[in-house]
């Protein structure tokens, strides 16, 4: 599977997605004037730390590629409105120690192996820092996420459009071991890859 | 509008962009878009920062308008990771944002110069938190201001170009939009003042 990863100038940021025989990523690194192509792509992927001011000025590019079919990806914060349907707000006003995260709906099983809580509480018990905001514009169908403030902290769309869009509300995903056993956030990322595998199988039957 | 004395390298990243439109800070800091530099004039700028998150090989290919402006006696501040376009050496060391949860009497930066106008006044807590790797070599005339506990150089200061040019692999911009260290304000005012003579309001950015 191909996927363009959106890169914005910032180190490490491929460090974080190797290749790993199956997922192959192709760099797509945003300059001047970014006109990207994503014609030979099946998913896009927006990782944190993204440019979002050349992701909007590449709306129309992103919007081709997701009426052709193809999974759009974002796990940053889209503070300038580039993802249809769906805008972020950044949100600091719960104490992070109070917050708790429940599974809503999840079709795509993007959450098997994995408990809503091991994205709230990190590997040092620190609680409620993997989201920065909420995801406004999600319905029934399309939140996988909340926290217990109601606010959607995931959405997966595969209905309103020929496309397959997963957002985070700037939570962080990734595979930087994809040798390695994996459990929460990294599970989640690796059950996200094989919906979008299943999203393009499906396309392509 | 009136003339912003603080100009921030921007690269579309929402931390950075909340920091430099709150209201606390809107009236002081302009966002400088890295991909359109080209077409800015640095030269009504008092002093840049440069937050972490951003695209230093775009800014690599600006930096003589970056030591033009030091050259012309203004400050920059150059915060995080892999400014390659600096005469210094950066390199990673892990990333410990967990030290005042688990080692909460022996923080990442140990060693703070107070004396500093950057520094002064502040508790140790305000003026250290994690770090983004070290600086291994440093350029001419460099006053250290920050080491870690290993003795690493954090934080350091150069007058070799004209005005002062300041680097920190800590990073009180991309921090503070996040939120997630809860004590910034004193250490980003207190920036600000050193950058451009103005102290923003007291009243702290999460309020605003």
């Amino acid at each position: 599977m191909n996927i363009a990863l959106i890169h914005s100038g910032v180190a490490g940021t491929a460090d974080y997605y190797p290749d790993d025989g199956t997922h192959h990523y192709r760099i797509e690194r945003i300059g001047a004037d970014w006109q990207p192509c994503f014609d030979k792509d099946d998913v896009v992927l927006v990782p944190n730390g993204a440019n979002h001011v050349a992701l909007h000025a590449a709306r129309a590019s992103l919007h081709a590629f997701l009426a052709r079919g193809g999974a759009l990806l974002c796990f940053c914060g889209f503070f300038t409105p580039w993802l249809p349907g769906y805008r972020w707000r950044q949100d600091f006003a719960r104490p992070l120690r109070d917050l708790r995260y429940r599974l809503e709906r999840d079709d795509l099983c993007l959450f098997e192996g994995v408990e809503a809580e091991e994205l709230c509480v990190d590997a040092h018990g620190l609680r409620g820092g993997w989201a920065c905001g909420e995801i406004l514009g999600a319905d029934q169908q399309s939140t996988v996420l909340r926290d217990n403030h109601a606010r959607v902290l995931m959405v997966a769309d595969h209905k309103t459009r020929c496309g397959l869009i997963i957002a985070t509300a700037s939570g962080p995903l990734f595979d930087d071991r994809p040798d390695a056993p994996a459990s929460g956030a990294r599970r989640v990322y690796r059950n996200i890859l094989r919906a979008c595998r299943a999203h393009h199988e499906a396309r392509h039957a | 509008m009136r003339e912003r004395p603080l100009g921030m390298i921007y690269n579309g990243v929402w931390s950075q962009q909340v920091v430099a439109t709150a209201p606390k800070y809107r009236d002081l800091i302009e966002l400088l878009y890295v991909h359109a530099l080209d077409t800015i004039d640095l030269g009504r700028f008092r002093a840049l920062i440069v937050p972490f998150q951003n695209d230093h090989e775009t800014l690599a290919r600006h930096r003589h308008k970056l030591y033009a402006l030091l050259a012309r006696g203004g400050r920059i501040a150059v915060f995080g990771d892999s400014a390659h376009w600096l005469d210094a050496r950066w390199v990673p060391r892990p990333v410990d944002n967990h030290w005042w949860k688990t080692h909460p009497t022996t923080p990442p930066v140990a060693h703070t110069r107070f004396d500093h106008a950057l520094f002064a006044g502040l508790t140790p807590r305000q003026a250290g938190f994690h770090h983004h790797g070290v600086y291994l070599h440093l350029p001419p005339r460099a006053d250290v201001l920050q080491r870690s506990q290993q003795g690493e150089v954090i934080t350091w200061q150069s007058e070799a170009y004209g005005g002062v040019l300041l680097a920190s692999t800590m990073d009180p911009i991309v921090e503070h939009g996040v939120q997630q260290v809860g004590h910034l304000d004193a250490l980003v005012d207190q920036l600000i003042e050193w950058l451009c003579g103005i102290r923003p309001t007291a009243t702290p950015m999460r309020s605003m």
